[in-house]
């Protein structure tokens, strides 16, 4: 495929009309016409049909569509990179995470960024998944990184970065640090200690209250480093991602038969011009090898 | 007992012939060979697929002898930035795109590829192979390859795209692709079948190109000794 080729294309399916789509690319029609129909030749099949009102894309071309359109977003990505690279220019960041994401995941990819860009400003934002939402809605922030987002909206673009796993993590004083394995029952009359809208402390309260158990008590606090000082006092169980801080004293595990896990998404607004700096971002955090990180073997090596 | 996938088969093969003592195309082509006679009918979907990439003349623009080569930014590894302006700075670069960490051919000529680092270092040359998958699978194949120069990522093609060197997979390949226990699309952070045309290229510390290798036909691959004249000039 020709870079042009596929512009071409891209501005057809938007026009839906040959003679505009040639007037937004500053080409001939005799020339776009000739790009899709060396396209078509080579993708085995038209992608357009021609009419003089109603000139539609084919089933072929619908199918390919989403594919071309992303390697087409990702040449104009490389390509700004490429050129801004190195150059110094102002390069504004704003970036939201929700409140599990440990900043060591992300930070060495921000320090990525901010060597490309000098002047780089970063403007970071923590909150709720809905609030992550809501700022990517209005323009306040122009990239995300958290888990499902409470409110759907069609133009935010999700990309699955990694599965985050939850368990329960406890002092090794605490009585249950010696069992093997701990089943809903285990916890009867435990306290619960839980970061704010933790969605997975969600999901351990239903399946209590599913089993009946109304002897556990919920507690919350803003920060992750607030959990584990309280939960090293062996004040109660915290619920929180695996492979998060493992000095020694803490003992991490799973619930039996509860499904503690969820995609961490990568969000951005579809249709909206990204800065490179962001566009950036978004390369380094799709390539980036999470297997072998969120296994947590490279941290405590 | 279940039946072992063509992939699996092939794993000998791949270790055999890489350490053939023979030049780069004897030692694809024998591989070739070998999976013509494992399974013919894959054999033929390849070559259905190539004799359609070289009638549509896949490839065609990437740039020539002579022209300046595109400037590309783009993750390692270890997701640091490595850029073709930087390779350059000490002179020459050899750029090789590969399809992937699970291709046998790019696996044999990454190996080879890292078997004359050491003299195209002597030379003040840079090497890199570009792919479009993530970092997992550069590592994996820079692992394999017992490669030390980088492997970078160009998602979803976006940069062979540049050059006129991506292509998407038909149908009909990526079936037998698939049931050959090739299935690509866990790799590259898209599901989108779109791969790059192996080709290779020696640019100047000028940024013009020196030498090219463009072949749709994904068994083929630059002569090394071609690589290191190139390299050297």
């Amino acid at each position: 495929m020709e870079l042009h080729q596929v512009r071409y294309f891209l501005a057809v399916c938007e026009t839906l009309n040959f003679s505009r789509a040639a007037e937004a690319c500053h080409i001939s029609q005799p020339a776009l016409s000739r790009a899709i129909k060396q396209l078509e030749d080579e993708l085995g099949g038209e992608l357009v049909r021609r009419e003089r009102l109603h000139t539609h894309i084919t089933d072929l071309g619908h199918a390919v569509l989403p594919s071309l359109r992303q390697c087409f977003e990702s040449n104009l990505a490389a390509k700004a990179l490429a050129q801004d690279y190195l150059k110094g220019g102002h390069a504004p960041l704003n970036l939201a995470l929700s409140r599990s994401i440990e900043i060591a995941m992300i930070s060495p990819v921000l320090s990525e960024v901010a060597t490309a860009f000098p002047r780089i400003e970063i403007r970071m934002f923590r909150g709720s998944p809905g609030e992550v939402g809501e700022r990517l809605k209005n323009g306040e922030s122009e990239i995300a990184v958290a888990g499902p987002l409470s409110s759907a909206w069609e133009r935010i673009d999700t990309r699955p970065l990694f599965e985050q796993r939850f368990g329960l993590v406890m002092s090794r004083k605490h009585a249950l640090a010696q069992s093997n394995r701990i089943e809903l029952k285990n916890l009867a009359g435990e306290r619960l200690l839980c970061r704010q809208d933790c969605a997975m402390a969600d999901v351990v309260v239903s399946h209590l209250n599913e089993a009946g158990m109304r002897s556990v008590t919920r507690h919350e606090v803003p920060l992750v480093a607030d959990l584990t000082g309280l939960v090293r006092a062996n004040f109660g169980i915290g619920i929180m991602p695996r492979g998060i801080d493992d000095t020694g004293e803490l003992r991490f595990t799973e619930i039996d038969g509860v499904d503690l896990s969820r995609s961490i998404n990568l969000y951005t607004v579809a249709g909206r011009r990204h800065s490179t700096a962001v566009m950036t971002l978004k390369t380094l955090l799709r390539a980036k090898d999470w297997a072998t990180e969120t296994s947590g073997a490279s941290r405590y090596e | 007992m279940s039946e072992a996938s063509l992939s699996q088969v092939l794993e000998a093969c791949t270790q055999r012939c890489r350490e053939m003592d023979a030049p780069l195309g004897d030692r694809l082509q024998s591989f070739a060979d070998d999976v013509r006679r494992l399974d013919p009918v894959f054999a033929e979907v390849v070559d259905r697929m190539v004799a359609h990439l070289l009638r549509v003349e896949a490839g065609a623009g990437a740039p020539n002898i002579g022209e300046p080569f595109p400037s590309f930014v783009l993750p390692d590894e270890n997701g640091h930035l490595v850029s073709l302006e930087g390779l350059l700075r000490s002179g020459p670069a050899v750029i090789a795109f590969h399809r992937g960490h699970w291709c046998p051919y790019c696996r044999i000529n990454a190996e080879t590829l890292a078997r004359i680092e050491p003299e195209l270092k002597r030379a003040g040359a840079h090497l890199v192979i570009i792919t479009p998958e993530t970092q997992h699978f550069t590592r994996e194949l820079k692992a394999d390859a017992k490669a030390t120069f980088p492997i970078l990522t160009d998602l979803d093609c976006g940069y062979a795209l540049d050059l006129g060197v991506a292509f998407k997979v038909p149908e009909e390949k990526r079936a037998a692709m698939t049931s050959a226990g090739f299935d690509i699309s866990g790799f590259n952070d898209n599901s989108n079948w779109t791969l790059p045309i192996p080709a290779t290229f020696v640019v100047g510390d000028d940024g013009l190109v020196k030498a090219r290798y463009v072949d749709p036909d994904y068994r083929h691959r630059m002569d090394i000794q071609e690589i290191l004249r190139a390299a050297r000039s």
